[in-house]
C-alpha cells in the first residue's frame, strides 16, 4: 500500500464525461427501436423555422395515415407547442427554464407521463434553438436533423461544423424566400459538403406542399429502412 | 453554455468513482476534449469553477487536453490531422468524412488529495 499521506496515485478513468446521459440515451434508442418509433432531432438556430416546417410535416404524417407526436423544448413559454398543435398530432412542450439545450433524461421524464406518444411511428423532438449546445447531447434519436435557412449565411454550417458534422440530414428552409434574399445554393451546398462529405441535403419551404411531402417521404422511408429486418445484427 | 452540463457531469462521474475508492477529496481533475466535441476548454473551466463547491472537487483543479481532430485519407491511404474543420485532406485534397479520433469527451482522471484518504 502507498502511503496516502505522502502522494495518492492518479486514478484512471477513461469514461465519457456524458456516461450517465449516454446510458438513458441508449435506453431511449432501445425503447424506441423496440416500438418501431423514428425519433427525430430537430436542431437549428432560433428563427430558421423549425416550428412551421414541423407543423407542416406533422399534419402531412397526419394525412397520410401515420400516427406521430413532436415534443418541443424552449426556454419560455409553450407558444411552439400552441403552434404544433394546429396539425392534429398530440404536442408537449418542455420549458428549460433557460437550459440552452435538451438532455436524454428530460426526453424520458416527459414520453413516462404521455401514453398518447408510446409507440408512436415519428416522434419530433424540437430542440431549444441554438446551433452549439445541442450538438453533443444525444436524445436516443435515429435521426438528426440540421435546419438551415436561406435567411442565414450560406457559411452557417462552416461556422458551426459540429452540429453539421454529427448530423445525419440538413434540410433548407424557407426557399420559396431564396431569391429575395439571393441566396447563393451551390456556396450553402459546398459549405454543408465541407464539413459533412456526402451529407444529404432537403430544401423545403413551409409554404410549399410538395417540399413537405418530399421531406415526409424521406422520413417515411429511413423509418422504413430501420424497421427492415437485420437478423445477423441481432 | 452547455459546457455548465457537462461540468456537472464531470464532477458527478469524478464523486461516483472517488467514493467507490474511498477517496473524500479530489486534487485535480484530468479530462480529453476533441476538438470535434462542441466543447470550449475555457468555458467548460468556468462552469467546473462554478459547480465545485460543496463537492469531493471542491478544491480541486481541471486539466483539460484538447484531442486533435483525425480523419482517413482515402486516397493517400493514411491518418491526418484536420486543422480548420474542413473535412478534406490536406495533402490530396479528397473528401474525408471518416473520423477516427477527436470527436470525443472523457474523464481521463484524477489525483486524490493527499492525506485525505477515509479511514486513513
Amino acid at each position: 500500500m502507498p502511503d496516502p499521506v505522502t502522494s495518492p496515485p492518479e486514478i484512471d478513468l477513461d469514461t465519457p464525461v456524458l456516461d450517465r446521459h449516454d446510458r438513458i440515451s441508449a435506453d431511449l434508442r432501445r425503447r424506441f427501436d423496440a416500438a418501431g418509433t423514428l425519433a427525430v432531432n430537430l436542431i437549428s438556430s432560433p428563427g430558421t423555422g423549425k416550428t412551421a416546417l414541423l407543423t407542416e410535416v406533422l399534419a402531412e404524417l397526419v394525412r397520410r395515415g401515420h400516427t406521430t407526436a413532436a415534443l418541443v423544448g424552449d426556454c419560455a413559454t409553450d407558444n411552439d407547442a400552441q403552434r404544433l398543435a394546429a396539425s392534429g398530432a398530440p404536442v408537449r412542450q418542455i420549458v428549460t427554464e433557460g437550459l440552452c439545450h435538451l438532455e436524454s433524461d428530460m426526453i424520458v421524464t416527459h414520453l413516462d407521463a404521455w401514453p398518447e406518444a408510446d409507440g408512436v411511428e415519428f416522434l419530433f423532438v424540437e430542440n431549444v434553438g441554438n446551433l452549439v449546445c445541442p450538438s453533443s447531447f444525444d436524445l436516443g434519436e435515429g435521426l438528426r436533423i440540421v435546419l438551415l435557412s436561406v435567411t442565414e449565411g450560406e457559411d452557417k454550417p462552416r461556422k458551426y461544423p459540429q452540429i453539421f458534422h454529427s448530423s445525419d440530414l440538413a434540410v433548407i428552409t424557407k426557399i420559396d424566400l431564396a431569391e429575395p434574399c439571393e441566396f447563393d445554393r451551390d456556396a450553402a451546398l459546398a459549405s454543408i459538403e465541407a464539413v459533412h462529405p456526402g451529407m444529404e441535403v432537403a430544401e423545403t419551404s413551409a409554404r410549399r406542399p410538395d417540399t413537405v411531402a418530399a421531406l415526409v417521404d424521406r422520413l417515411v422511408a429511413v423509418r422504413g429502412s430501420r424497421l427492415s429486418p437485420t437478423p445477423a445484427s441481432r | 453554455m452547455h459546457e455548465l452540463s457537462v461540468a456537472r457531469a464531470v464532477i458527478s462521474e469524478v464523486t461516483d468513482s472517488a467514493r467507490a475508492h474511498g477517496v473524500d477529496a479530489v486534487e485535480q481533475v484530468t479530462v480529453r476534449v476533441g476538438r470535434l466535441s462542441g466543447i470550449v476548454a475555457d468555458a467548460l473551466t468556468f462552469g467546473f469553477e462554478l459547480s465545485r463547491p460543496d463537492t469531493i472537487c471542491a478544491e480541486a483543479e481541471l486539466v483539460v487536453e484538447i484531442d486533435p481532430v483525425i480523419v482517413w485519407c482515402p486516397d493517400g491511404q493514411h491518418e491526418v490531422e484536420l486543422h480548420d474543420m474542413v473535412f478534406a485532406c490536406p495533402e490530396h485534397g479528397c473528401a474525408t468524412p471518416d473520423v477516427r479520433s477527436g470527436d470525443d469527451l472523457l474523464i481521463k482522471g484524477y489525483r486524490p488529495a493527499a492525506g485525505v484518504r477515509a479511514g486513513a
